[in-house]
């Protein structure tokens, strides 16, 4: 055992040879890998995806989807977006949604009906979220203005709140159009947007439209329609739009 | 001398016994020792925070350098294209960085030499197969709905109030659960087979496994991503950067880890796999409980201010505390098995020949070592290379 011993002083071989890559091909191999991996994805990217001015964001009420519409839902002659002077039987003739079927925000500010198939996500004392499960979402928060605030201004202020670049990737918004008042809202206005949504677990597409009003005590009401995949916002308008419709129509008529 | 641990004789400048790995200088032991040094890398201690050594355990000092600065240029370069916003190249790219490593360090080390191509693509191929279901069965086909609603509330709308139960408990649950059982089923059926039953081939077939779900799965919960309008973005990048280190590194790394932990369990200590034994099943439960507690963690942080950057914080948590602990199940396993082929007199093909040198230190290896009386580095840890060496040049091991 001691000549063993001694045989632990020798010399040792280089451990070049125990591996099959020396350190310049290990670098260069897994660097390549990840480039020409990288290089796959990007091809797939700009065939796949990018662009296609197709899928930009489009004006608001491109779809003609009767948002901030006036009259009740179920009206058969909505107001359209253009109308000018809506007429006191337009403005204040909405129904308040029935006891239970609505949340109240901001001491009675504003209710934002619930209809069926709709389910409250969250609420707090000043704002709610619903979903209907099929991929939309409504968001609603109410506050308190200058009553001489420009719509479109304030829209243009709260949009990062809205939609935080933390989680609204890609955003690309339209340009921010007013909306004819009615009732007792002073100003109004609306912005679509198309937005990838991204966190740790995972992304997805979205389309949606952030609209105000500003009524003429000073009280504003903010709301967000989204859809997840954008392609189906405008289809998807039969869910999430009385909820819109019939928020601003009783909030007008206060 | 004789060792106090299994009693084999070793020359009195021995450190280390050559059969068990005790530490056999007063000095070793108290300062050094046993219990601090890194069989796997000597150099090391066993708690260290050092990530190659811990999931390449077949890598010496010297390539574990190549494969640190081979994945920092790599992460470099992927954190370049984020910040430049070409994010479908950052996406993928970041997801297969891990996999592509492994890849280059199984062939490295020659594992499996015998048959690589079928063993290591194989394993990727198939478990990349059952994510990419997996992820299209929880996130596009089933429970889509369910997803949206963490989409629904995040940021500032909403909070914590707007967190559905159902939906956590099908994401950072269920779904953790299930990708465990798919990361250990084709480890396991490898593990089984006798030229693969060493627990680090075990460890190693995990990360593999883990690694290679953990790639397929961001691909397809990123999909939208290729699929943008915007090939190049400017919006959300530093939020972006956040996202591909989170999945690069951290999201990547845990799986492989915690994975790693489970199939080195099956596999067991020493030769022959131990199979479905209640350590197994406590290790299992462990690997998916890591899985469970990252992602619980990962979507509740979501609703806090910063809440992408203290769910990466997060996840390097649970990814130094897997590290340590595969490092210690590696450590007890190689330690403990060892004592035991040495007291039973157990020969295995594993240990050296004659003319053989420790891959770590260089000093010459005794015939029939299973450490490095000089370093104590395993030679169960030492590539698969330098073992056909030692074979080839001693005519094998003691049969």
């Amino acid at each position: 055992m001691s000549d063993q011993a001694s045989d632990t002083t020798a010399p040792m071989p280089s451990g070049e040879g125990l591996f099959n890559f020396g350190k310049q091909k290990t670098i260069v191999m897994i660097v390549a890998g990840v480039v020409v991996v990288g290089g796959i994805g990007g091809l797939i990217g700009a065939m796949v995806g990018g662009g296609d001015d197709d899928k930009n964001v489009a004006a608001p009420g491109a779809g003609g989807s009767g948002i901030l519409n006036p009259t009740p839902v179920g009206n058969t002659q909505p107001t359209p977006l253009e109308t000018t002077e809506p007429t006191p039987q337009e403005t204040t003739a909405p129904s308040p949604p029935p006891p239970g079927d609505g949340v109240t925000l901001g001491d009675g500010i504003a209710t934002i009906p619930v209809p069926g198939g709709w389910n409250v996500l969250g609420q707090g004392d000043v704002d709610v979220l619903l979903g209907d499960d099929q991929g939309s979402w409504v968001y609603a928060i109410v506050g308190q203005e200058d009553p001489s605030t420009d719509a479109g201004s304030l829209l243009s202020q709260i949009v990062t709140d809205i939609l935080p670049a933390e989680n609204y990737s890609q955003l690309q918004l339209s340009e921010v159009s007013p909306i004819q008042p009615f009732g007792s809202m002073v100003s109004a206005a609306v912005v679509d947007y198309q937005a990838l949504w991204v966190d740790s677990q995972g992304s997805m597409p979205l389309y949606g439209q952030l609209f105000v009003g500003i009524r003429q005590d000073g009280a504003s009401l903010v709301m967000s329609a989204e859809h997840n995949p954008p392609e189906e916002f405008e289809a998807s308008y039969s869910s999430w739009g009385p909820v819109i419709d019939g928020a601003y129509n009783a909030f007008a008529s206060n | 001398m004789q060792c106090p641990e299994c009693s084999t004789a070793n020359p009195e400048v021995a450190r280390f016994c050559y059969r068990c790995g005790h530490a056999l200088k007063r000095a070793d032991a108290s300062k050094h020792g046993r219990n601090n040094s890194y069989v796997v890398q000597s150099s090391e201690g066993v708690n260290q925070l050092a990530l190659i050594s811990t999931i390449m355990p077949h890598t010496n000092r010297e390539t574990a350098d190549n494969y640190r600065w081979a994945m920092i240029t790599s992460a470099l370069l992927i954190v370049g294209a984020t910040a430049l916003g070409i994010l479908s190249i950052a996406i993928a790219s970041a997801a297969f960085l891990i996999p592509i490593a492994y890849l280059v360090y199984i062939y490295d080390v020659n594992l499996w030499e015998d048959a690589p191509v079928p063993v290591v693509l194989g394993l990727f191929a198939a478990t990349g197969v059952l994510a990419t279901l997996v992820s299209l069965v929880f996130f596009r086909w089933v429970f889509d709905s369910e997803f949206s609603t963490f989409v629904a509330g995040s940021g500032t709308r909403g909070g914590f109030g707007t967190l559905s139960v159902t939906a956590l408990l099908i994401f950072a649950v269920l779904l953790p659960i299930v990708a465990e059982i798919v990361k250990n089923l084709f480890g396991c059926l490898l593990a089984r087979r006798p030229e693969f039953d060493d627990m680090i081939d075990g460890l190693t077939f995990g990360v593999a496994a883990g690694t290679a779900y953990a790639a397929f799965e961001t691909i397809v919960v990123f999909w939208s991503v290729f699929t943008s309008s915007e090939f190049r973005t400017t919006a959300g990048l530093s939020s972006w950067v956040v996202v591909i280190v989170n999945l690069m590194v951290v999201k990547s790394l845990i799986y492989g880890t915690a994975s790693g932990i489970a199939v080195g369990a099956f596999s067991g200590k020493g030769e022959g796999y131990d199979g479905f034994t209640p350590h197994y099943v406590a290790n299992f439960a462990f690997a998916a409980g890591a899985n469970v507690v990252y992602w619980l963690g990962v979507r509740l942080f979501a609703y806090a201010p910063f809440g992408q950057v203290l769910g990466l914080l997060w996840g390097l948590l649970i990814l130094g505390i897997l590290v340590i602990r595969v490092r210690v199940s590696l450590q007890h396993a190689l330690l403990e098995a060892a004592v035991e082929d040495a007291v039973r007199d157990h020969h295995t093909f594993r240990e050296t020949g004659t003319e053989t040198f420790c891959p770590e230190c260089g000093n010459m290896l005794l015939p029939g070592s299973l450490f490095c009386i000089a370093c104590g580095t395993s030679v169960r840890s030492t590539s698969h290379q330098a073992r056909r060496d030692i074979r080839s040049t001693s005519g094998g091991g003691a049969a």
